[in-house]
């Protein structure tokens, strides 16, 4: 059976790994070293014998210093780099830099995790067993919060009441980004992060929230809206979500007449 | 119950993001009960749902990054300073490790091993077995040698000054056969 993990959930119950995750852990248990070693550097995740993420967080942290557990480390690293966003990618030369700071951050953060687990066990990296995509997606708001600068952003306040122009409800119709055929498109769904990333900080927090499935306004004042957590009037956030689909549909059609 | 008051926001954002799923209700649930941390808990669903394209292999870009990492990790276990104050017994376990007689493993710490004449993969392994970088390595076997003081005033032959030798020499004088050098000195 695998190590325990100690981290433990607000309410004060340990973490546990997925199921699956027990089970391929146990799995891969007899494996020999280059065995091991092949499967670990198997890419994509579909190719078969492929270890996740959070087993071969569990190997490095679990077994003895050796060249072995370097070259699993290696193989992790390459996870940890897959899950951040290229810096080339970005606008502009302050954009990229930025960008290429996160990568950076976030990598560095996870080496001195797992120097810390080797002094003693550090209870952070449980997290990275439990779910990896979304530790790893948790390190990088992290880094993104201590990066990104209000002189680095090109936001707007977007604080007032903003008319909605004819154009942009001309643009927006009956448009929506969420469309569940497109969604189903890798490609689309690539393209649309791209796309929300360059809103401006309220419209892509307006933009999340409603694809979460959070209401503009309730009439239950206890209820959670958008219009409550941005504390800004209903007309407010549906002239900025109207904006914010025009800008994404301008940009997702560019792009597609690109491809 | 939630154990509001004990939590801090890096709990509750870690919690958030290990129960996150996507149209859920989860993000619903979070913003009800930490409204203190609503613009944190937005950002990280945004980030949770970022898509990534799963099927290219690692760019130069990435492999450097990699590697930048792993340096990292090495250079933190041993550095240069760490193995000149590091005592005999590390050097003579290293020798021990690689299947080479003690001698060499004095002459490893005395720097009078010749860095050029070590093959890679055998500095790849000790480097290793030291829990250091190769370039510590060979930072450190390019010191300039030594001979321990307290070896030299117990010989019975008058010490001349330190050199650097070969390792073949050295296993050699150290009394390995032709065939175990052959073995040790081996690049594979």
């Amino acid at each position: 059976m695998a190590r325990p993990l100690r981290k433990t959930k607000l309410d004060g119950t340990p973490y546990y790994r997925r199921e699956a995750i027990e089970a391929e852990i146990e799995a891969i248990s007899d494996l020999s070293v280059s065995e091991l070693e092949r499967r670990a550097a198997l890419w994509p995740s579909s190719a078969s014998g492929f270890i996740s993420p959070e087993a071969l967080v569990y190997l490095v942290r679990n077994l003895p210093d050796s060249v072995h557990r370097d070259k699993l480390t290696g193989h992790l690293l390459g996870r940890v780099v897959r899950r951040l966003p290229f810096a080339a990618d970005a606008g502009s030369h302050s954009e990229s830099l930025t960008r290429m700071n996160i990568r950076e951050d976030v990598r560095d953060r996870f080496v001195d995790l797992l120097l810390s687990d080797r002094d003693a066990y550090d209870d952070r990296l449980d997290y990275y067993e439990v779910n990896f995509n979304h530790a790893t997606a948790s390190a990088r708001q992290d880094a993104s919060n201590r990066h990104w600068t209000h002189e680095n952003r090109n936001d707007e306040l977007g604080s007032g009441e903003v008319e909605i122009s004819d154009w942009v409800e001309a643009a927006v119709g009956n448009y929506d980004p969420f469309d569940a055929d497109e969604l189903d498109k890798k490609n689309y769904r690539l393209l649309l992060d791209d796309a929300i990333d360059s809103l401006p900080e309220l419209q892509r927090r307006i933009v999340e929230m409603w694809r979460q499935e959070i209401p503009i306004e309730s009439k239950d004042p206890s209820a959670i809206s958008i219009s409550k957590v941005l504390d800004k009037t209903e007309k407010t956030i549906r002239t900025h979500r109207d904006k914010a689909f025009a800008s994404l549909r301008l940009r997702l059609e560019r792009k597609g007449r690109m491809l | 119950m939630t154990e509001r008051s004990s939590n801090t926001r890096e709990d509750v954002l870690n919690a958030f993001a290990m129960d996150f799923e996507p149209g859920s209700g989860i993000l619903e649930r979070y913003l009800s009960q930490y409204p203190e941390y609503a613009l944190q808990l937005v950002d990280l669903s945004r980030e949770l749902s970022r898509e990534f394209d799963d099927d290219t292999p690692l760019s130069v870009e990435d492999l450097a990054a990699v590697s930048a990492g792993m340096r990292r990790l090495q250079e933190r276990l041993t550095t240069l300073q760490a193995l000149q104050q590091a005592p005999a017994k590390t050097f003579t376990n290293a020798a021990k490790a690689l299947g080479w007689p003690m001698q060499a493993g004095l002459a490893l710490r005395e720097c009078r091993i010749e860095a050029s004449t070590i093959p890679a993969r055998v500095q790849e392994k000790l480097a290793q077995v030291l829990q250091a970088s190769v370039a510590v390595l060979n930072a450190f076997l390019a010191l300039p040698p030594q001979t321990s003081p307290l070896r030299a005033s117990k010989s019975s032959i008058k010490p001349g000054a330190a050199e650097k030798i070969s390792l073949e020499r050295t296993l050699r004088e150290a009394g390995v056969d032709e065939v175990a050098l052959s073995k040790l000195l081996s690049d594979e």
